[in-house]
């Protein structure tokens, strides 16, 4: 009987998978990213790296500490070493300055925390810039002879470019980072990319989540990945690698000749601008802004001026009578010396009157804070203001020095800009923009009846801007503030009272 | 006494040699056979067809006189004839004007005419048929065959004689026959209580018909003279007409055919019928019993459903067991009690459909041939060629709801389908419904236009483990009726465009 039977193909139908291996079967990773076991094995040079600790020699090298990159703010996330202090090969005791450390806001120097030798240096110059917290920055070793051991030492690859956690994170944790396009329901350490085929609405799901799923084990028949077994995937974990980007052909194109206007040069910003641009967007974005504007007179503060000049030998500028009528104002209208917190949905009122003054500094510009500037005298502000700027110019700000403060001040009336609009910095509330006195002629008053009326006079104009987060500041309590402003600032006499 | 039992035993005794010596297979015949089919039905020739591509040498049994079994004389194609003649004389009759056609004095039928292109239709197709088992080999043995062993067929010749197959493999395709109702016994050639055989005999258009059973083939051969002109009544014992389907789609269906004309006494049964020389007077009561009524017919047919026929086939000699209605039964491979006879179609359970005969057909003759056959019964659609037809194919909502199954729904009206509306014909919905974690189709309903047609993809879906979504982004062409589908298939896991 089968002898005589022809060649014939079963046209069966049933459903078991015959799913092909072979192209694409691909169980490399190509991915760069450490396996969980690799990172978790005690005795994994990978595990090493992300330590501070100090380790028994597993490998061909002495006992040695890494130094990680230090977070020297709360803020801080990324920095840059400016310079190193030592080389290698040199000892430092507790407290020396082994390197100084550019932050978003200033540069400060990093002392170590005890006696040792520096074995090896592992950022510096080009490489040390950007650096996350926590990247390997140095090798320190507590006997001179063990100096040598490091001649060689090279950083592994996967080091500084696999996200490294945290230091202040927990040194068991391992960073497994998603890829990108993936959503958080799928994880996807390493799937197998496979040949079965996708049903529509299986591809459909699956490559709108950025992943492939042709390594699944399909329910459709013939072993066809159906919708089902793709939110089955999702739904268990089952890994499945993200999609792969069918990159074309790399045409290389000749770059046409562009005729520009003139030469211009690429300015990378430095750490403080990219701060400061990155906060200063947020403030647009979020916070509702609104401007409420008072011409003040500076006659009577030129006057008062003058005559501690003269008299006394003391030098008072407009700002720092500026600051002070603020924050007498301040004084008198405590609901401008706010601040909104976006997580409660809530306006909290400061305690204490904190006046950040900003200052242009060669590299982007700061806010030193004058503390309880209610409580200072004019002289006594007017040595704060002189001694932060200063050092704010040289960098030397400490960090407590220029974060925080309630309200802010910005004068560019030595600029000889009339009037200007500040941008307001969260969490504070307001910022007052103050320009330069200008002369103008006044009218006075219209006497009801009288013969004649008075000449107009010429004062000295200065017009100063209230912006305040419309969140915690309304109009009316914005006017408030500047006619306490103006109140002071007109007669500054009343600074005594 | 004792001499009689002594034969009896001598008797068992030969018997079982006799037995021993047929599977030795020293036959006074031709070669032995692989498969000897008896039944040359949908499922019967088919099989035979397969087997003889396969290789096997094939013989099938036919005591008809044709090939084609029920399906192809009395039962599909017939009906299927009858239903296009009268399709087309109902929609000259009410529908052409639409269309602008206009024509002097009335439209008449000529019945004559209609049943002989109906019988020369189905002379054609079983013509056919012959043609093909000869085309591929298979011997045609024209009479009733019985089975006289695990390897034998006896079949006692139409033109006189007998003769003995020997066959290593014996497949059962008997089909099936009317189930008789009792209080409406069938007399097809009186022409006045008539099963659907002698339905398609009807040689005048009767003025008042019953159908007496609510199901497929009632509504179907109620269709025919119903757009002839007949006045029908559907009596049916249950409170729904086709019974087997979604209760939805009954109920909807029933509402077009009322629109039709059809009238529908249902929860109703038979208990009297008197046959009179112009009609048939019949008596009718509640199924739960009550007052009864009486009314008489020109023509009463009685289609209250089918069972298997296995008269004569002598499986209770060789050990083989019918359930109590009568179906052989078999194992997930056909295989009945002994191992190299196997049944197919309409004699063993499952619906009786003639491509489930067919799929069964070939799946049990691959796997006598050492492959895999197998039958997706999930997969098997089916079709009343009313119009609008009715298909389905898979699970109805009630059986989900049995299950414990969530599913979802879509819907999706032919009002809503261009084609439809532009053939001025769009009665009718699709309805798809799909489990509710995964999108898998499980279930699709659709009345409508070439339903029959139509529920091909859906079962094309099911077959593969597809979902909704899945149809859905498959591209259907523009003006067509399959685009409701897939606007139903959208309704189902998203939102449809056109409703």
């Amino acid at each position: 009987m089968l002898a005589r039977r022809r060649i014939c193909i079963a046209a069966s139908t049933s459903s078991v998978s015959t799913r092909l291996i072979g192209v694409g079967h691909n169980s490399n990773s190509n991915y760069n990213r450490l396996s969980l076991s690799e990172i978790n094995d005690v005795n994994s040079k990978y595990r090493r790296q992300f330590h501070s600790s100090t380790v028994v020699s597993k490998d061909d090298y002495p006992v040695h500490t890494v130094l990680p990159f230090p977070a020297l703010s709360p803020t801080m996330e990324t920095g840059t070493i400016a310079n190193w202090e030592l080389s290698e090969g040199d000892e430092f005791s507790a407290g020396s300055v082994l390197c100084s450390i550019e932050t978003d806001k200033a540069t400060m120097d990093y002392e170590a925390q005890d006696d040792g030798f520096i074995a090896k240096i592992l950022r510096d110059g080009p490489d040390a810039s950007d650096l996350p917290i926590g990247t390997p920055i140095a090798i320190v070793v507590e006997e001179l002879e063990d100096v040598a051991a490091f001649a060689d030492y090279v950083v592994l690859e996967d080091e500084g470019n696999a996200g490294v956690g945290d230091v202040s994170a927990s040194s068991a944790d391992a960073p497994i980072a998603p890829t990108s396009g993936s959503t958080t329901a799928a994880p996807v350490a390493g799937g197998d990319s496979g040949t079965s085929f996708l049903l529509p609405s299986a591809r459909f799901l699956a490559e709108s989540k950025g992943l492939d799923a042709t390594g699944l084990k399909g329910s459709g028949k013939g072993g066809r990945v159906t919708k089902g077994d793709v939110l089955a995937a999702i739904r268990d974990g089952t890994p499945m690698p993200a999609l792969a980007i069918p990159t074309g052909p790399v045409v290389d194109l000749p770059l046409p000749e562009v005729d520009t206007y003139g030469t211009y040069e690429d300015v990378p910003n430095n750490n403080m601008r990219k701060i400061v641009a990155k906060r200063l967007t947020f403030s647009k974005q979020e916070v509702p802004c609104t401007y409420t504007s008072m011409e003040v007179e500076l006659d009577n503060v030129m006057k008062l001026r003058k005559q501690l000049l003269k008299d006394h030998d003391i030098k008072v500028s407009v700002n720092d009578i500026v600051v002070r009528c603020s924050a007498m104002a301040l004084r008198d209208v405590p609901e401008a010396n706010g601040s909104y917190d976006p997580k409660t949905d809530t306006v909290k009122l400061q305690d204490s009157i904190d006046i950040s003054i900003a200052v242009a500094i060669p590299n982007g510009l700061i806010t030193p804070i004058v503390m309880n500037t209610d409580k200072l005298g004019l002289t006594e502000i007017s040595d704060k203001v002189r001694d932060l700027a200063g050092r704010a110019r040289d960098g030397k700000l400490a960090p407590e020095e220029y974060t925080g403060g309630t309200f802010c001040i910005s004068n560019l009336g030595m600029f000889g800009i009339d009037e200007f609009t500040a941008i307001v910095n969260p969490p504070q509330a307001a910022i007052l923009a103050v320009g330069g006195g200008v002369k103008r002629i006044v009218p006075t008053p219209y006497v009801d009846g009288a013969e004649e009326q008075a000449k107009p006079t010429i004062k000295t104009i200065m017009t100063a801007r209230l912006s305040s987060d419309r969140r915690v500041i309304d109009e009316a309590t914005a006017s408030l503030f500047l006619l306490a402003f103006k109140h002071y600032i007109n007669k500054p006499e009343l600074l005594l009272l | 006494m004792f001499s009689t039992k002594f034969a009896v035993n001598s008797l068992q005794r030969n018997r079982s040699t006799a037995w021993r010596s047929f599977s030795k297979t020293t036959a006074t015949f031709a070669d032995q056979y692989d498969v000897v089919i008896v039944g040359g039905g949908p499922g019967g020739y088919v099989a035979a067809i397969k087997s003889a591509q396969l290789g096997m040498k094939t013989a099938c049994v036919e005591m008809r006189g044709r090939l084609g079994g029920t399906c192809l004389n009395v039962g599909c194609i017939p009906s299927k004839a009858l239903l296009q003649s009268s399709h087309h004389y109902h929609d000259a009759k009410h529908h052409f004007a639409d269309h602008g056609i206009v024509f002097d004095g009335d439209l008449s039928m000529d019945i004559d005419k209609m049943q002989d292109t109906k019988s020369k239709t189905v002379e054609g197709l079983t013509g056919g048929i012959e043609y093909l088992l000869k085309k591929y080999g298979v011997d045609y043995v024209k009479g009733k065959g019985k089975i006289t062993g695990p390897n034998g067929v006896e079949v006692a010749l139409t033109d006189g004689g007998s003769e003995s197959l020997d066959t290593k493999n014996i497949i059962i395709a008997s089909g099936s026959e009317v189930t008789p109702l009792p209080p409406v016994p069938v007399d097809n050639a009186g022409g006045k209580v008539v099963d659907s055989t002698g339905a398609l005999e009807i040689g005048t258009i009767p003025k008042k018909m019953a159908v007496v059973g609510g199901g497929v083939i009632g509504l179907e051969m109620g269709s025919v003279w119903s757009r002839l002109g007949a006045e029908v009544t559907v009596i049916e014992f249950l409170d729904r007409i086709l019974p087997m389907n979604d209760t939805e789609v009954a109920k909807k269906f029933q509402t077009i055919l009322k629109k039709q004309g059809f009238k529908f006494n249902l929860k109703t049964k038979v208990v009297k019928s008197v046959v009179e020389d112009d009609g048939v007077v019949l008596t009718t009561e509640p199924s739960k019993g009550g007052d009864a009524k009486e009314e008489k017919f020109d023509v009463v047919l009685v289609s209250t459903g089918r069972r298997p026929y296995t008269e004569g086939l002598g499986l209770e000699d060789v050990g083989i067991q019918t359930d109590k209605l009568g179906r052989i039964e078999v194992d997930s491979h056909f295989k009945t009690a002994v191992p190299s006879i196997f049944a197919i179609g309409d004699a063993i359970s499952g619906p009786m459909l003639a491509h489930k005969a067919e799929e069964e057909g070939i799946a049990c003759v691959e796997t006598i041939a050492g492959f895999a056959g197998h039958v997706c019964y999930d997969a098997i659609p089916g079709v009343v060629y009313t119009y609008p037809e009715v298909a389905d194919v898979g699970k109805t909502e009630e059986e989900l709801k049995e299950a414990g199954i969530a599913y979802n729904v879509g819907n999706f009206p032919f009002a809503a389908n261009s084609r439809a509306r532009a053939n001025g014909s769009a009665d009718g919905f699709v309805k798809v419904l799909a489990d509710k974690e995964t999108d898998k189709i499980l279930g699709v309903h659709i009345i409508g236009p070439n339903a029959g047609e139509m529920i091909a993809e859906a079962v094309i879906a099911i077959e593969y483990g597809a979902s909704s979504e899945d149809m859905a982004r498959t591209c259907h062409a523009h003006p067509t009726l399959s685009e409701a589908f897939k606007e139903a298939c959208m309704d189902t896991y998203d939102q449809p465009i056109h409703f």
